[in-house]
């Protein structure tokens, strides 16, 4: 690059700064005996939670806790609510028990069911 | 590739009973060079001294996130820098508030420790109007020959657009000069 060249030649690599006299033979000296005492725990471990935050992080959780108690019980209800009514619905196709019982009598005494009209035709 | 004897450092810097000295080691080391480009930013030698103190302390304070699998050159030259446009930083807030910002040619005439001619003088006040980072490297492939890989490295940039910039730098301070003859 041209340029760089001509910078290079007119302006060179001198320094013009300078240090104090003995600056970078005590340099080392004067800052080891500055150096904290070295723990690992000065590195960054685990994340810290600020303290409002943590109370954020309580209240999200009983939220979710109570959110999680009634969504069971509305379950709960329904699906046994939904039970109920299938029971219900079955007991009334169903046969009562009094007839079931009713009908065994009858057919073990060997009596039908006109014969019984006639019965109670004839009592009136 | 990591020299053996870098290795050999990095290796101590693991063993407790090793650290202390190994870290010694690498500030008799390295802080000459440190110290020269972090001077080259801040102008001043005071301030130069508070950030090559502070680089090595937080080196120490953060030996853990050093894992070696980078030189321990190129991660000392990245913290010294964010320390060093950290600095800068708040000193242009701070001149921001101030009435009368001083000046480059003003900073090195007062100062005890600059005792350049007239031409460096210059070249110094060419350079200081580059925005910080570019300035950076510019002051790291000028002056300490920094090979680009190693600068990428050190300001987590591409090579390509260093060497973009550094192109961009040298190109700026020659219009400088053009500008002033």
């Amino acid at each position: 690059m041209k340029e760089e060249k001509f910078i290079r030649k007119k302006y060179g690599h001198s320094n013009p700064f300078k240090v104090p006299e003995g600056y970078f033979e005590h340099f080392t000296a004067d800052l080891m005996s500055k150096l904290p005492e070295y723990s690992p725990s000065t590195a960054p471990s685990a994340p810290t939670i600020r303290l409002h935050r943590r109370r954020i992080i309580g209240y999200a959780a009983a939220a979710a806790l109570c959110g999680c108690m009634i969504l069971g019980a509305s379950h709960h209800y329904f699906t046994h609510r939904t039970i109920d009514k299938a029971a219900m619905s079955a007991n009334s196709e169903a046969p009562n028990t009094e007839d079931v019982y009713m009908n065994d009598v009858l057919d073990y005494a060997m009596v039908s069911n006109e014969e019984i009209a006639q019965y109670l035709t004839d009592a009136h | 590739m990591i020299p053996t004897e870098e290795a050999s450092l990095i290796s101590q810097l693991g063993q407790p009973q090793h650290r202390y000295q190994a870290f010694e080691q690498i500030v008799n080391r390295y802080s000459q060079q440190l110290y020269w480009q972090i001077r080259r930013m801040v102008y001043s030698h005071d301030d130069a001294n508070d950030i090559l103190q502070n680089t090595f302390i937080k080196a120490w304070t953060n030996l853990d996130s050093f894992r070696g699998d980078a030189r321990i050159s190129t991660w000392l030259y990245r913290i010294a820098l964010n320390e060093t446009l950290n600095f800068l930083q708040r000193r242009k807030e701070t001149a921001a508030i101030d009435d009368t910002p001083p000046s480059i040619i003003g900073q090195l005439t007062a100062d005890d420790y600059f005792d350049g001619d007239e031409t460096e003088m210059e070249l110094q006040q060419a350079i200081s109007t580059l925005p910080d980072k570019q300035r950076a490297v510019f002051q790291l492939k000028y002056y300490q020959e920094m090979k680009y890989e190693e600068m990428s490295e050190v300001l987590d940039t591409s090579v390509g657009a260093l060497k973009a910039s550094y192109h961009h730098a040298v190109k700026k301070i020659c219009d400088f000069f053009k500008s002033r003859n």
